[in-house]
């Protein structure tokens, strides 16, 4: 069993500022993350996503109960640089994230504030720009950048500083699909060779089925967890939230209902090819 | 309105060295009443298209016509434009600059110089329409919500503008499947009045592909295809090689097809696939 790396204890969070009486953003989460985990991170608009990956980075720190990361507590103070180099997030919108006035300087900044050597960060912040495909705009002023180009930009600076825990606030909402498909290979990769654990935020089921975990947040409240086959084929939850399954996923339920006898769980294409063929065969 | 374009064009930074050619001699037309999706790659000019159209910027070169008439810029002109055509940014929280989401939806109205009430029942519906009316968030800074919640206000604040012309900017990113299947409901029954035209712009085909009925495709800058779905999606190819992918049900039937089912490869919604499914069902059922 791996050591448990993220670590909440009846985690409670209120927004400053906001009455006494406002229901919290969140609310007595308790959580285990081991490293290595690769967790998907479910909810509706509001329901707490973002909230709680900024508990994991101290960005935000709870009103209640403790958050722990590799048992540091996020409440204390000295902690919280350690924290930060351990936990690295990309926000949901890249725009509050960049700093340098061009894209490399943008992707180095991390690197030059952790003193790490000048060759070194040369060679980092190359790999991470070729990695998702904007080496060409490496001498650009990182604002002037189309939407998913600084979603790619955001995304380098936080592999180059290579922490041991990513913290992703959906990563793919403005990328395009060969994007989507580089990034998403990029981290599993990371997750399976590296042992990185993620944390990923995701409106897409279809991401939420490559996490070995899936939690569902509503409300503040962690409500459900576990593998992607049984959070995201039960149906009737999901819309309840305000989410969906997969296009496999979402297919075969209605089939299901509409008294086809097909098995549970399925989430991919292929997964449901093989059980209409199966279903051919027999009848 | 109609609008076209004619060797449409638009530099950012002219005569610098960061000088980039965003669009290149650009010539479409969107027809009134139309629902057009704008597809293309990251950078290809998507959101630049759109804030030409929306008179937001003006083209280095080319021109636009607006039913036949060419724009020519000038301040009525312009603030006319701004009265039919509604713009809902890529980034959302670059359309807000009010203290409440109460005074961001209602800021168009106003200054329209409509009568107070009105101006209240155009926030409550704008609100209403988008599923955020929680009267919780009315008081609200817009930068104090969500990122969800901050998209749908985005939305509201030009719906409450009434425009004849909708032209949204990746306006799925970030809504939860309640809040996408609500918004595209809602785009469609905006587009069965007469007249009233929607474009957007997404890289997410799941709810958009069975209400579209034109697509344009961008890639670095010029206009690689434009037609009808049925038209685009037969060039699977050539939309994979410019980092593009058919809607996610094509592609499940695809993989169908590829399996030795019996299906048609041209569906666009779930709904579709089950009645195919349910029908070839019926048949091989049969003893
Ligand atoms: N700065 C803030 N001040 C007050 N309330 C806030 C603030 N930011 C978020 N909230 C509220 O806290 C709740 C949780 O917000 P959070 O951003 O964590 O949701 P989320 O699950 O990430 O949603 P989305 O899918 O829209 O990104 C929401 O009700 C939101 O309105
Ligand atoms: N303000 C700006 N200044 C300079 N260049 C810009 C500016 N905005 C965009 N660009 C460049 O113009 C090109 C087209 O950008 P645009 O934002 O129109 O792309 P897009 O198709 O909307 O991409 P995405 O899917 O990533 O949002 C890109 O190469 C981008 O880097
Ligand atoms: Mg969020
Ligand atoms: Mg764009």
């Amino acid at each position: 069993m791996a050591a448990v790396l993220l670590e909440t204890k009846k985690l409670t969070f209120v927004y400053p500022g906001q009455p006494e009486s406002s229901r919290p953003a969140l609310k007595e989460i308790d959580l285990e993350v081991c490293a290595g985990e690769y967790i998907a991170l479910m909810g509706a608009n509001g329901s707490g996503k973002s909230t709680l990956l900024k508990q994991f980075n101290a960005l935000l720190r709870p009103t209640g109960g403790a958050v722990f990361v590799d048992g540091l507590s996020t409440a204390d103070d000295h902690c919280i640089p350690q924290i930060r180099s351990l936990c690295g997030m990309i926000f949901q919108n890249p725009d509050n994230q960049i700093v340098g006035t061009t894209v490399e300087e943008d992707v180095a900044f991390g690197l030059e504030n952790r003193a790490v050597p000048p060759p070194e960060i040369r060679r980092r912040v190359a790999a991470a720009l070729e990695l998702l495909g904007i080496a060409h705009r490496a001498g650009f002023p990182p604002h002037q950048l189309s939407g998913g180009e600084k979603q790619r930009v955001a995304l380098a600076g936080l592999l180059a500083l290579r922490p041991r825990c990513l913290l992703l606030d959906e990563p793919t909402a403005m990328l395009d699909p060969a994007g989507q498909a580089v990034l998403l290979e990029a981290v599993q990769r990371l997750n399976r060779e590296q042992g990185i654990t993620v944390i990923q935020a995701t409106h897409y089921p279809e991401e939420a089925a490559l996490a070995g975990r899936v939690l569902l947040l509503e409300n503040g409240l962690l409500l459900k967890e576990g593998p992607p086959n049984d959070i995201l084929s039960d149906l009737p939850l999901l819309r309840s939230l305000g989410l969906g399954s997969t296009a496999a996923g979402e297919l075969a339920y209605l089939l299901r209902r509409d008294g086809m006898p097909l098995p549970g769980g399925i989430l991919h294409n292929r997964e449901l090819a093989v059980q209409l063929c199966l279903y051919a065969q027999k009848n | 309105m109609l609008i076209c374009t004619k060797k449409l064009s638009y530099t950012y930074m002219p005569g610098t060295s960061f000088k980039v050619e965003a669009l290149r001699e650009i010539d479409l037309s969107i027809d009134r009443g139309s629902f057009t999706v704008l597809l293309g790659p990251s950078g290809s000019g998507k959101s630049t298209l759109l804030q030409l159209l929306g008179g937001l910027l003006r083209p280095t070169e080319g021109a636009i016509f607006i039913d036949g008439r060419r724009l020519q810029y000038r301040r009525r002109e312009l603030r006319e434009l701004r009265r039919r055509v509604g713009l809902v940014f890529q980034e959302p929280e670059r359309q807000f600059f009010c203290e409440t989401l109460y005074d961001e939806i209602a800021f168009a109205p106003r200054n329209f110089a409509l009568p107070p009430g009105t101006v209240k029942e155009r926030v409550e519906q704008a609100l209403q329409q988008v599923g955020l009316d929680d009267p919780a968030l009315l008081q609200r800074s817009p930068f104090q919500l969500s990122a969800g919640q901050q998209r749908l206000a985005a939305i509201a604040a030009v719906l409450a503008m009434q425009p004849r012309l909708l032209l949204l900017d990746e306006p799925t990113a970030g809504l939860d499947q309640a809040g996408q299947r609500k918004l595209f409901a809602l785009l469609q029954q905006l587009n069965r009045r007469p007249g009233f035209t929607v474009v957007v712009v997404t890289h997410r085909l799941d709810r958009v592909a069975s209400l579209a009925d034109y697509y344009l495709v961008l890639d670095r800058g010029g206009l690689l295809m434009e037609g009808s779905p049925g038209e685009i999606f037969s060039r699977a190819e050539e939309l994979h090689r410019c980092g593009l992918s058919l809607p996610p049900v094509m592609l499940l039937m695809h993989e169908l097809i590829a399996a030795g089912l019996p299906f048609s490869p041209v569906l666009y919604s779930i709904e579709e696939a089950r009645r195919e499914i349910n029908a070839w069902r019926k048949k091989v059922a049969r003893p």
